[in-house]
């Protein structure tokens, strides 16, 4: 026995003898492939969701229907010449001549028969996409990106800042959603662009208050803290270190709300604020035609001209629906994944 | 690489952190939030080409001092000057500008790299923050660093993820080599490693001071990795320094108490070896609330015995154990052995001899204290705690037993050619005390 230290030495404090092992694994430098990087594997991932594919087909096939529904025309010049739709959505057929009466069952020449004013059904329900499609889209990337920003200032510099920015939230958050935008609407007229402005109005403090709780976490990552010891900018520490970390939830919340704004551009058109009447937009044709779901002209209740364009919004809220699905899985599979691999290495 | 006769790179003077804690709004209103001392007044200097090992246990103020002293976190007071601009005064502008001089190594390789760049954007970062090279030479320039730490460049188009532990440091050391510093800060660069990684990381660094002539301040638990790297070291406690020296001298006598406590935990690969493995008594004591005088002296052995006294030092800690431990005290449990058997029966019930000999027992008392006046002290003690009377038998011991370490904060007192120790034993002023019997 000793108390001296030392009288046995630790030789395998040497890396030269670490370095010149046998090698642990047969895995060599020549073996690598390319890296996937991870929107590949996400899409990877969603391909393979069979009912996300179908709700993509469905929403790529409305859009596309919607699209060339009617010619498009800008300034005088056709840059779309195909027309779907047999008929102008805003025609009345009778009043040009055509042999053609209000509240007609769906026939060969009128696939879904016409309505009150004696419009072709199945020509108004393909140009309505336009209206209900494009609002659900441009609303959607409008809120996100402002609740992008907002959340992550609020949430990246915190304190004061913050405080202020979540109680402005708050106060958006204390009017019931709906409501605000009938307000927005009641005040501002009716029209496309007033549409959009009242349901972004409202819209974008969802994602704030996601993405903020989102940054909150990421934001302790050691390597924000790295990227500023490396002297760099907080634009730059937001953008790039801290968001793209916490976007994920972001586009699952975005591609779900599609079919929310959707929804409720259709119900205000259906409570007579969307929309001018006349226009083809499916609420708004859903509510020119509500009287008849109770009692139809002679007794008969004509179906046709609700179960369409109800049907319409169903099958595009229900494809979003599913497309938000699959991204949240692909997107939640990749992590999932990630972790697999790096205990791999 | 010893001292060097230079001015040093590095200069800091009474850095201090404290955290505010519990601070809710209302808590600051009603001014109840208190304030955590993670850094306490701490001077060092860094030379050009030397290693700075800083070692001691968890929650003593070793990453607060490497993060403040680059302002990551900002301190409460003090200065760090770097080549005779004071870092604390910087603006922001400036302060990017001096990132490039002085970079910073983390800890956790798995958490310091974003998982969504590749390798070669994380290394090439800070070519793109101070705009050091574009295309076709930023790439070059990666593909170098990649090769100085030992990857392949191939490297550059993988993830974080796809790397092992030590290839991530690595790749971390890429980075901060990429704007060519002068002194690196590195924060327990190896603890997150295996062993026989860590040896390949320690030497990494080595050989890239040698060839680029960085000046290192290298925080660590592990006083092997400190031994292996650095040519000075200094030992933290509760956010102060306790000794500060070259490191063969603080390896050696004459030690502060606590640098001897953490040499004698090395572990020894000799199993005929018996050292004198130091238990030191009690936990680290709060930073909101640290001891008075010497920060130490609540665990110190060798605390020092006030004048009056003539007894062993293991009987002295054990009566100063006593003391701390009735400070807090509100119910016999605290101060009494646990008998096998017995944890459900009341204490208050014991007769004072058989309360005395659990006493005696928790704190490896003898039967009677080697001094008859602190004997005497003992037993009025006893008595009140015979009748429940907490305060007064803390009250007791308090005015009778009291060190001179509680009293005064010992400076760094020299003990050699630049080797300094905060303890009183190496003062003057108060006599060589009898040294531990165990």
């Amino acid at each position: 026995m000793s108390t001296d230290r030392g009288r046995i030495r630790i030789t395998g404090f040497d890396a030269d003898r670490v370095e010149s092992r046998e090698p642990l694994s047969d895995w060599t430098e020549t073996r690598d492939t390319e890296t996937e990087g991870r929107w590949t594997r996400a899409w990877r991932e969603f391909r393979r969701n069979r009912s996300a594919m179908l709700g993509l087909y469905i929403v790529i096939a409305m859009s596309l229907l919607a699209l060339f529904a009617r010619p498009i025309t800008i300034a005088g010049v056709t840059v779309q010449p195909f027309s779907l739709a047999p008929y102008d959505p805003g025609a009345i057929l009778y009043a040009q001549g055509l042999d053609v009466s209000a509240y007609e069952a769906p026939s060969l020449a009128h696939p879904f028969g016409t309505d009150g004013s004696a419009r072709d059904v199945f020509s108004r329900v393909l140009y309505g996409g336009r209206f209900s499609l494009s609002i659900g889209f441009i609303v959607v990337f409008v809120t996100a990106a402002i609740g992008l920003v907002y959340g992550a200032v609020a949430g990246y510099y915190g304190g004061w800042v913050d405080e202020v920015m979540m109680r402005v939230l708050d106060l958006i958050f204390a009017f019931p959603g709906l409501l605000l935008a009938l307000i927005i609407v009641a005040v501002l007229g009716k029209g496309y662009w007033e549409l959009v402005l009242a349901f972004t109005a409202i819209g974008w403090a969802g994602y704030a208050r996601l993405i903020r709780g989102e940054i909150l976490k990421v934001k302790e990552n050691e390597y924000v803290l790295a990227a500023k010891a490396l002297g760099a900018r907080d634009r730059r520490v937001i953008f790039r270190h801290v968001v793209p970390n916490a976007i994920a939830p972001l586009i699952v919340q975005a591609s779900l709300s599609i079919g929310t704004v959707v929804i409720g551009v259709a119900a205000l058109g259906f409570l007579g604020l969307g929309l001018p009447p006349s226009s083809a937009e499916w609420g708004t044709m859903l509510d020119q035609t509500r009287q008849t779901i109770v009692q139809g002209p002679g007794g008969s209740i004509p179906w046709w001209v609700t179960v369409f364009p109800g049907g319409a919004i169903f099958l595009f809220v229900m494809s979003m629906n599913l497309i938000g699905d699959g991204i949240n899985d692909a997107l939640d599979a990749q992590e999932g994944e990630d972790v697999a691999r790096g205990g791999e290495v | 690489m010893a001292k060097t006769a230079d001015s040093p790179i590095l200069e800091i003077e009474n850095l201090t952190k404290y955290y505010e804690s519990g601070g809710g709004l209302v808590d600051t209103l009603l001014g109840r939030s208190q304030e955590v001392k993670a850094l306490d007044g701490v001077d060092l200097e860094l030379y050009p080409g030397e290693t700075l090992g800083i070692v001691g246990e968890s929650g003593c103020g070793k990453t607060t001092l490497a993060r403040s002293l680059l302002r990551l976190i900002e301190p409460t007071a003090g200065t760090v000057r770097y080549e005779d601009e004071d870092l604390t005064a910087a603006s922001d502008d400036r302060l990017r500008a001096l990132r490039k001089d002085i970079q910073y190594i983390f800890q956790d390789p798995f958490a310091s790299l974003n998982p969504r760049l590749t390798v070669g954007d994380i290394v090439g970062e800070p070519l793109d923050i101070h705009d050091i090279a574009e295309g076709e030479a930023r790439a070059e320039r990666v593909s170098d660093l990649l090769e100085t730490v030992g990857l392949n460049q191939r490297h550059a188009h993988r993830y974080p993820h796809e790397f092992s532990g030590g290839q991530r440091q690595r790749i971390g050391i890429a980075r901060a080599l990429a704007v060519d510093p002068e002194v690196i800060v590195c924060d327990e660069p190896v603890s997150a490693l295996d062993v026989s990684v860590q040896a390949q990381i320690l030497n990494l660094l080595k050989e890239l001071q040698a060839e680029f002539g960085l000046s290192y301040i290298v925080i660590a638990h592990d006083l092997s990795v400190v031994e292996h790297i650095a040519d000075r070291v200094g030992v933290l406690y509760l956010g102060e320094f306790a000794e500060v020296g070259p490191t063969e001298d603080v390896f050696q006598p004459p030690y502060h108490p606590y640098a001897e406590a953490l040499l004698s935990a090395i572990p020894e690969p000799d199993p005929g070896w018996e050292g004198d493995r130091i238990f030191l008594s009690g936990d680290v004591p709060s930073p909101l609330n640290p001891p008075s005088g010497c920060r130490f002296h609540t665990r110190c052995p060798k605390v020092i015995q006030p004048e009056w006294t003539d007894m062993a030092q293991s009987e002295w800690r054990s009566l100063m154990d006593l003391k701390q431990r009735l400070r807090k005290a509100d119910s016999l449990e605290a101060v009494t052995a646990v008998r096998e058997g017995l944890e459900d029966e009341d204490l208050r019930q014991l007769s004072r001899s058989a309360l005395e000999a659990r006493v005696r027992d928790e704190f490896g008392l003898p039967e009677t204290v080697g001094d008859r006046k602190a004997e005497e002290v003992f037993g009025t003690a006893l008595d009140h705690l015979h009748d429940g009377a907490f305060e007064a038998a803390w009250t007791a011991l308090n005015d009778a037993f009291e060190s001179p370490c509680e009293r005064t904060d010992p400076e760094l007192f020299d003990v050699g050619d630049d080797h300094r120790i905060a303890c009183l034993l190496y003062d003057d002023a108060y006599p060589e005390t009898p040294t531990r019997t165990s």
